[in-house]
């Protein structure tokens, strides 16, 4: 029965050419990632000459978060408070999430929970970044679209979609499980075709590649992904009752030398860095 | 416990903490958000005609109250981890996060010794 919804690589890879590129602006923001001679002057200005996104990063800048409610008024003040790193990761985040529309015809899936679920991996990711000393530009965007994925099979594979969501609701699985299962793959090979054709950072592919199975690759960012995306289904960003803790890899967890003692107290903070960064997604 | 509600100006107390900036309609913040207020503000405010204010107070729970938000707090976090099992790891994320919502449902009462 479930042969029907199977779907081959081939299938998924073609789907993901007709997806529009990203603007210019942001593949260059993501690209300077990776950079080490990033020209900070000319970026701002380019960031700054699109108001869209300059409002969304404004808002999220003045947010209480910050702590400074309504003082910022330009993309190049908010690097002057802010640093360029966090407004680049804050610009990139606005580009990206603007590249999914929410769809005319409206499917079972919620694009608003998703998004909610992503940014929380997204500061997870970046916190504990920081708190090991590792990258949190790059932590922040491969957390942002670990599950880009499913936003493909929602996009171009309506039908087969909504048997996985049916799966996931009837049989009480994971929506990895369920794609697997219903599909023959799962949204994290398929985020991993898309980030591929778009030409992001290669470690932030793998991440999106590996964040539900750590061990294939090990890789400092992947691991940060895995711990992250488990951590924001414990904080229930995405609100959704049937949610289910995914397993998490106690491999990629001691990797990253995690302090239980301490989860507490970094869950408080990330409470409320999310509280901010929510304001990305529009309403 | 913390409760953040909208309220008209009559409703409003001092020592209640400001969660929104106040502005008028032309945009000119009047009070910035994080302030606590006093009979000065509040006349302030009266003055210039704000209706309504965000804020944040501190709310004594009854002990009813409290054991309700108690029961959801664990009923919410069993569904979470339905199906995690007894690996270890996982028991001790369990037991971490009912630790920590508990912890701050009784952050602001006086908290009785939770049990494990």
């Amino acid at each position: 029965m479930s042969n029907t919804n199977t779907l081959t690589i081939e299938q998924v890879i073609s789907a993901v050419r007709q997806i529009p590129s990203l603007s210019v602006l942001v593949m260059e923001i993501l690209a300077s990632f990776d950079k080490k001679d990033v020209n900070f002057t000319d970026l701002v200005r380019k960031i700054g000459r699109d108001q869209g996104l300059t409002a969304r990063v404004l808002q999220v800048a003045n947010s209480p978060f910050y702590g400074n409610s309504g003082k910022i008024g330009s993309i190049k003040g908010a690097v002057v408070v802010l640093g360029f790193h966090n407004v680049r990761s804050l610009v990139a985040a606005a580009g990206l999430i603007n590249q999914f529309p929410v769809p005319e015809v409206p499917s079972n899936f919620d694009r608003m929970s998703f998004w909610h679920h992503n940014i929380g991996v997204a500061v997870c990711a970046h916190h504990l970044a920081k708190a090991s000393g590792r990258d949190e530009g790059l932590a922040f965007t491969a957390g942002l679209l670990h599950d880009v994925g499913k936003l493909v099979l929602d996009a171009y594979f309506n039908k087969n979609f909504a048997a996985v969501l049916a799966r996931c609701a009837a049989d009480d699985v994971t929506m990895v499980m369920a794609e697997r299962a219903e599909l023959g793959l799962d949204h994290a090979q398929i985020g991993y075709e898309l980030t591929r054709r778009w030409r992001f950072p290669v470690p932030i592919q793998k991440a999106i590649r590996d964040h539900h199975n750590p061990e294939y690759e090990p890789n400092a960012l992947t691991d940060l992904v895995h711990v992250a995306n488990v951590l924001s289904h414990m904080l229930d960003f995405d609100d959704r009752n049937s949610d289910l803790m995914p397993a998490l890899s106690v491999a990629a967890w001691t990797r990253l030398d995690m302090d239980h003692d301490i989860l507490p107290m970094q869950m408080a903070e990330i409470e409320r860095q999310y509280a901010s960064m929510k304001l990305l997604v529009p309403e | 416990m913390i409760k953040t509600e909208r309220l008209a100006l009559d409703q409003i107390e001092t020592g209640m903490l400001l969660v929104q900036d106040v502005c008028n309609p032309n945009g000119t913040c009047l009070l910035s958000e994080g302030t606590v207020l006093s009979a000065a503000t509040i006349a302030s405010l009266r003055q210039r005609e704000v209706d309504y204010v965000m804020v944040s107070q501190e709310v004594p729970l009854t002990l009813d109250e409290s054991a309700a938000l108690e029961a959801g707090i664990r009923a919410r976090v069993e569904r979470l981890f339905r199906v995690a099992g007894t690996d270890p790891i996982m028991l001790k994320l369990h037991n971490t996060l009912l630790q920590y919502r508990l912890s701050a449902l009784h952050k602001s009462n006086s908290s009785p010794e939770l049990e494990d």
